[in-house]
C-alpha cells in the first residue's frame, strides 16, 4: 500500500524537504543550547573550585601560555577553513568542499594532539586530575571540550567519505554540513571562553 | 575479563531477592514462551520494537511505567511494613544495609522510571495529535529516547540480582556516595542508569520542543495551542535547561569514583555543597517538569467533563510560564540548613512562596471551569477532584517549609516525606492516571471499564491519607526520614496506621493492574 | 452501605474479567465533548494521524468545528510522507545497556565494544538513504470511508 520515495512527486517532495531541513537545523540549535548549559555548568564548577589547590600546584605554575596560544590560533583558523567549506557547499563545488574539509580536519587533529601533549606533560609533572579539586575541574572542563572536538572530527571524517561517495552534496548532506558547521563554530566560542577564563584567568 | 564481576556478586543468600528473582524469571519465561508459541516475534519486531510511530512508542512507555510502578510500589510496601515492625528492640525483617537500598531504589524508580516515563508517554501520544502533526519532528530520535529510558530501567533492576543498588538515597549525596565510604557497585548502578535515562529525557525534550515550535498545523497560532501542549512545551524548556546539569553532576560524581578526582570528596579540596547546588538546580525544576504536564491533563479534563471552555486560558498559559521561571530559582530551599546564610535563604524562601501564586491561579481556573458547568463524574474526573483537595494540602505544607525558620525544625523529617508524596501522588500521579484513562479510548478504540478505575481512585484517595497524614505527625514529633528502626513509643501507632494505608494503596494498584490487563482485552 | 459496595466490587471483578468491552468508540469523540484536535480523528488513530492537515481557526478547533460545521475539504488527498521503521533504536539501546553494565563492573573491553557497535550503527544509518515512504492516496481514502461509515452507524444508533 505504499511506495518508495525514489518515485515521489518531485515538486511536492522538494518543498517537504526544505521544511524538514529547517526543522532539523532548529532541532540542532536546541541541542547546542543544552550543550551550552553543560559547558556553563562546568565553567561554574571551575569557578567554584579554581582556588582549591589542596597544597598542590596552581595554574600560574603549570600553564604554558605559549602552547595554549598556538592551540587557540589553530582552532580559530579551523573555523575559518570550515567557513570556506560551507561557502563551497552552497556553490555545490564538491572538490573545494573536500579540500577545505581536509584542511579543517588536519587543523582539528593538530589541536587535539597539542591538547593531549599538554595533558600528558601535566600528568608527568605530577599534576594529574586526582591531585586537587582545581586540577579535577580544569581537566574535566578542558577535556570535555577536547572530547567534543574529537567527536566533531569523527563526524567530519564520516561526512568526508560520504561526500566522496554517492550522496555527494545532496540537500540532506547540506543539512548535515550546516549542523556540523554550527557545532564547530560553537566549540570555537567555547574555546575562547576556556582560553580567557581558565588559562588567562589563572595566569594573571 | 569480567572486571569486578564475580559469582559472589549474586545475592543467593538473601531470601527476599531469591524469591523475587524466581518470580521475575517465571513471569519472564512465561511471556517469552507465549510470544514464541503464538509465533509473534516477527510481529513484535516489525510492528512494535522497531517502530518510530509516536503512538506506539507512547503505549510502550505506558507499559514500562506501569511495570515500574509495581516495582517501586513493592519497595514502598517493604519500607512501611519494616517500620511497623521495627520498634523497641525488634530489628524488623530488613537489615539496615538492605533497607537503605530499598528506599534509594524506591525514590529513583518512582521519579525516573515511573513518573518521567508516564510523562513521556503522554507527551508522545497527545502532543502531535493536539497540534495537528503527523509525527514528532525526529521520529527516529524519539525511538532512541524510548530505548535509552528502557535500558536504564533494565539496568537499575539488574542491580537487584547482580551486585547491589545504591544505599545513599535517590540523589546520591556525597561524601557518602564517594568511593571512600561506598566501595561497592551500588552507587555506580545508580550513576549509570540515571545518566542513560537522562540522555533519553534530554532527547525527548529536544524533540518535542522542536515539534511544538515547527510542526503545528496551518493556522495554529501560539495562543491556539491546547493547554496540555503548552504545559509540555514549558516542561521541555525545563528539561533542556536542567537535564544537562544532571548529566554534569552525575559525570563529576563518576569521575570522582572512577578516576580519583576531587570534586565532592572530603579531601583534596572537594566541595560537597557544590554537588548539592548542582543536583538540586536540576532536582527542583524536575518536580515542576513532572507536575506541569499533570496540570495540562487536568485542564483538558476539566473542560471536557464540564462541557465548558477552560476558564482563563490565557492566565493558565501565563501561570505555567511563571512557574517555569520561578521553579528554576528556588532550589536552595532543599538545603536551607546547610549554611548558605540568612540572606540567600531569604531570597529562596520568598521565591518559593511566590510559586504558590500562579499555582493558586490554576486551581481557581479549574474550579471556575467546573462552576456552573454540566460536570460528569466519569473516571478521569474523579482523579481531578481528588487532586484539587490533596494537592492544595500538599502545596500548603510546602509553603510552610518554604520559611527557612520553620524548615530548620522539620528539615529531613518525615514531615518533608509526607509533603512531597502529597504533591507527587496527589498531583503528578493522579494527573497521569487521569490522563491515561482520558486518552485510552483514543489509543485503543474502546473505553476501559470504569468500575475498576473508580475503585482504584477510591483506594488511592483513602490510602493516600491513611499512609501520609500519620507521617506529618511523626515528622513534627521529630522522626527523621530513612530510619530503619526506632524506640519512641509515641510514633508506633502512627506508623501502624501508615502501614495499613499502604495496603489500601496496594489495593488501588491492584485495581489498576486489573483495569489495564483485563478490561482492555 | 460499605458492605454493599464491597460486594459490588467483588461482583464487578468477575463481571469485568468475563465480559468483552462494550464501549467501542465509533465516533472518535469518545467523551462526547472533546474540544481539541485529537478527538476529530478516528480511534484508534491511523498511523499517519491526519489524512488532511487540519486548518486551525482558533482555540479548541474541534469544538469550533462541531459548532460551526467542518469546512469542506479543499485540498485533494495527497500521498503522505512518513518515516520507515528502524532497528537503530533497539540496537543503540542494547549497546547502551552493555556499556552501562560494563561501566558498573569495570569491564572495559565491553565498554569499548559497545561504543564501536553504536558508532557503526550510526554511520550505517547516516549512509542509508532509504528511510521514508509515501502512504498512498488509496489507503488514506479507504481509511476515510471506513471512518465515515462508522460515524454514520454511530449517528443511526443515536
Amino acid at each position: 500500500m505504499s511506495y518508495d520515495t525514489m518515485h515521489a512527486p518531485v515538486a511536492h517532495s522538494e518543498e517537504h524537504e526544505h521544511h524538514q531541513q529547517e526543522t532539523t537545523i532548529f532541532g540542532f540549535w536546541v541541542y547546542l543550547m543544552t550543550d551550552c548549559i553543560i559547558f556553563g555548568t562546568l565553567f561554574a564548577v571551575f569557578a567554584t573550585l579554581c582556588h582549591h589547590f589542596a597544597g598542590g600546584p596552581t595554574g600560574k605554575e603549570l600553564f604554558d601560555i605559549k602552547n595554549v596560544e598556538i592551540e587557540t590560533a589553530i582552532l580559530l583558523l579551523s573555523s575559518i577553513t570550515y567557513g570556506f567549506a560551507s561557502i563551497n557547499a552552497h556553490k555545490k563545488n564538491k572538490g573545494a568542499v573536500l579540500v577545505w574539509l581536509l584542511l579543517t580536519f588536519i587543523l582539528g587533529v593538530s589541536f587535539v594532539t597539542l591538547e593531549i601533549k599538554e595533558f600528558h606533560e601535566l600528568v608527568a609533572r605530577g599534576a594529574g586530575p586526582d591531585q586537587s579539586a582545581f586540577l579535577s575541574s580544569f581537566f574535566t572542563l578542558v577535556g570535555t571540550h577536547g572530547l567534543h572536538v574529537t567527536i566533531g572530527l569523527i563526524w567530519m571524517f564520516v561526512l568526508f567519505f560520504q561526500i566522496m561517495g554517492k550522496q555527494g552534496l545532496s540537500s540532506r548532506m547540506q543539512t548535515k554540513l550546516t549542523c556540523l558547521s554550527l557545532f564547530w563554530h560553537f566549540l570555537d566560542i567555547v574555546w575562547i571562553c576556556v582560553f580567557s577564563f581558565v588559562y588567562l584567568g589563572s595566569v594573571v | 575479563m569480567l572486571g569486578k564481576l564475580t559469582l559472589s556478586a549474586i545475592p543467593y543468600d538473601v531470601p527476599i531477592l531469591v524469591g523475587t528473582f524466581i518470580g521475575v524469571a517465571v513471569i519472564g519465561i512465561a511471556v517469552l514462551a507465549a510470544v514464541t508459541y503464538f509465533k509473534k516475534w516477527g510481529y513484535l519486531w516489525r510492528e512494535w520494537l522497531t517502530t518510530v510511530d509516536h503512538k506506539k512508542l507512547a503505549i510502550m512507555y505506558v507499559i514500562l511505567g506501569l511495570v515500574m510502578l509495581v516495582r517501586g510500589f513493592a519497595d514502598a510496601l517493604m519500607m512501611r511494613t519494616q517500620l511497623a515492625l521495627a520498634y523497641a528492640g525488634n530489628p524488623g525483617y530488613l537489615p539496615p544495609h538492605h533497607y537503605d537500598q530499598v528506599f534509594s531504589a524506591h525514590g529513583t524508580i518512582m521519579i525516573f522510571f515511573m513518573a518521567m516515563v508516564m510523562m513521556q508517554a503522554l507527551f508522545n501520544f497527545v502532543v502531535p495529535l493536539q497540534i495537528g502533526a503527523r509525527d514528532v519532528a525526529f521520529p527516529l530520535i524519539n525511538s532512541i529516547s524510548f530505548y535509552m529510558t528502557l535500558v536504564s530501567a533494565i539496568l537499575i533492576n539488574v542491580s537487584l540480582f547482580i551486585g547491589e543498588f545504591s544505599n545513599v538515597g535517590w540523589l546520591g549525596y556525597p561524601p557518602i556516595s564517594e568511593l571512600q565510604f561506598n566501595p561497592g557497585v551500588g552507587v555506580d548502578y545508580y550513576i549509570w542508569s540515571v545518566q542513560i535515562s537522562g540522555i533519553g529525557t534530554l532527547l525527548t525534550g529536544m524533540n518535542f520542543l522542536t515539534t511544538i515550535v515547527k510542526l503545528r498545523a496551518p493556522g495554529m497560532k501560539w495562543m491556539h495551542i491546547p493547554v496540555f501542549t503548552w504545559t509540555a512545551f514549558f516542561a521541555c524548556i525545563m528539561i533542556l535547561t536542567t537535564f544537562p546539569v544532571l548529566t554534569v553532576s552525575m559525570a563529576l560524581l563518576a569521575l570522582d569514583r572512577y578516576l580519583g578526582m576531587h570534586f565532592f570528596t572530603n579531601d583534596g579540596g572537594g566541595s560537597v555543597m557544590l554537588y548539592l547546588n548542582l543536583i538540586w538546580s536540576w532536582g527542583h525544576p524536575e518536580v515542576y517538569i513532572l507536575i506541569l504536564p499533570a496540570f495540562g491533563v487536568f485542564s483538558e479534563i476539566a473542560a471536557t467533563f464540564s462541557g465548558k471552555p477552560l476558564f482563563g486560558y490565557a492566565t493558565m498559559v501565563i501561570a505555567t510560564g511563571i512557574i517555569t521561571f520561578l521553579g528554576s530559582i528556588v532550589w536552595v530551599h532543599h538545603f536551607f540548613t546547610m549554611g548558605s546564610g540568612a540572606d540567600v535563604n531569604t531570597f529562596f524562601g520568598i521565591m518559593t512562596m511566590f510559586i504558590a501564586v500562579p499555582t493558586g491561579v490554576k486551581i481557581f481556573n479549574w474550579l471556575f471551569t467546573m462552576y456552573k458547568g454540566r460536570v460528569r463524574f466519569e473516571g478521569p474526573m474523579n482523579w481531578i477532584v481528588g487532586f484539587m483537595i490533596t494537592f492544595s494540602i500538599g502545596g500548603m505544607t510546602g509553603v510552610m517549609m518554604a520559611m527557612p525558620a520553620a524548615d530548620w525544625v522539620i528539615h529531613n523529617s518525615l514531615f518533608l516525606v509526607a509533603h512531597f508524596h502529597n504533591v507527587i501522588i496527589g498531583g503528578v500521579f493522579f494527573g497521569y492516571v487521569a490522563g491515561l484513562s482520558y486518552w485510552f479510548p483514543k489509543a485503543f478504540g474502546f473505553k476501559m471499564r470504569d468500575v475498576w478505575g473508580k475503585w482504584a481512585f477510591r483506594f488511592w484517595f483513602v490510602g493516600f491519607y491513611l499512609s501520609f497524614m500519620p507521617l506529618y505527625v511523626v515528622g513534627l514529633e521529630g522522626m527523621t526520614r530513612r530510619m530503619n528502626h526506632y524506640d519512641n513509643p509515641n510514633w508506633h501507632p502512627w506508623l501502624l496506621v501508615a502501614c495499613v494505608g499502604v495496603f489500601v494503596l496496594a489495593a488501588g494498584v491492584a485495581c489498576q493492574v486489573i483495569q489495564f490487563c483485563f478490561c482492555s482485552v | 452501605m460499605w458492605l454493599v459496595r464491597l460486594s459490588n466490587f467483588v461482583f464487578a471483578a468477575f463481571d469485568a474479567v468475563n465480559k468483552k468491552p462494550d464501549a467501542l468508540d465509533l465516533t472518535g469523540d469518545n467523551w462526547g465533548s472533546g474540544r481539541t484536535l485529537e478527538w476529530s480523528l478516528p480511534s484508534p488513530v491511523p498511523h499517519y494521524n491526519f489524512a488532511r492537515l487540519p486548518v486551525v481557526r482558533g482555540l479548541d478547533t474541534f469544538h469550533i468545528e462541531k459548532e460551526l460545521g467542518r469546512p469542506a475539504p479543499l485540498a485533494e488527498l495527497e500521498p503522505i510522507h512518513m518515516p520507515k521503521y528502524s532497528a537503530i533504536g533497539p540496537v543503540l539501546g542494547a549497546c547502551a545497556l552493555v556499556i552501562g553494565f560494563a561501566l558498573v563492573w569495570h569491564i572495559w573491553w565491553a565498554v569499548v565494544a559497545g561504543m564501536i557497535v553504536s558508532f557503526f550503527a550510526l554511520v550505517h544509518r547516516s549512509a542509508n538513504l532509504d528511510v521514508d515512504f509515501y502512504v498512498t492516496v488509496e489507503e488514506i481514502r479507504a481509511d476515510e470511508e471506513a471512518f465515515a461509515k462508522r460515524l454514520a452507524a454511530a449517528q443511526a444508533a443515536e
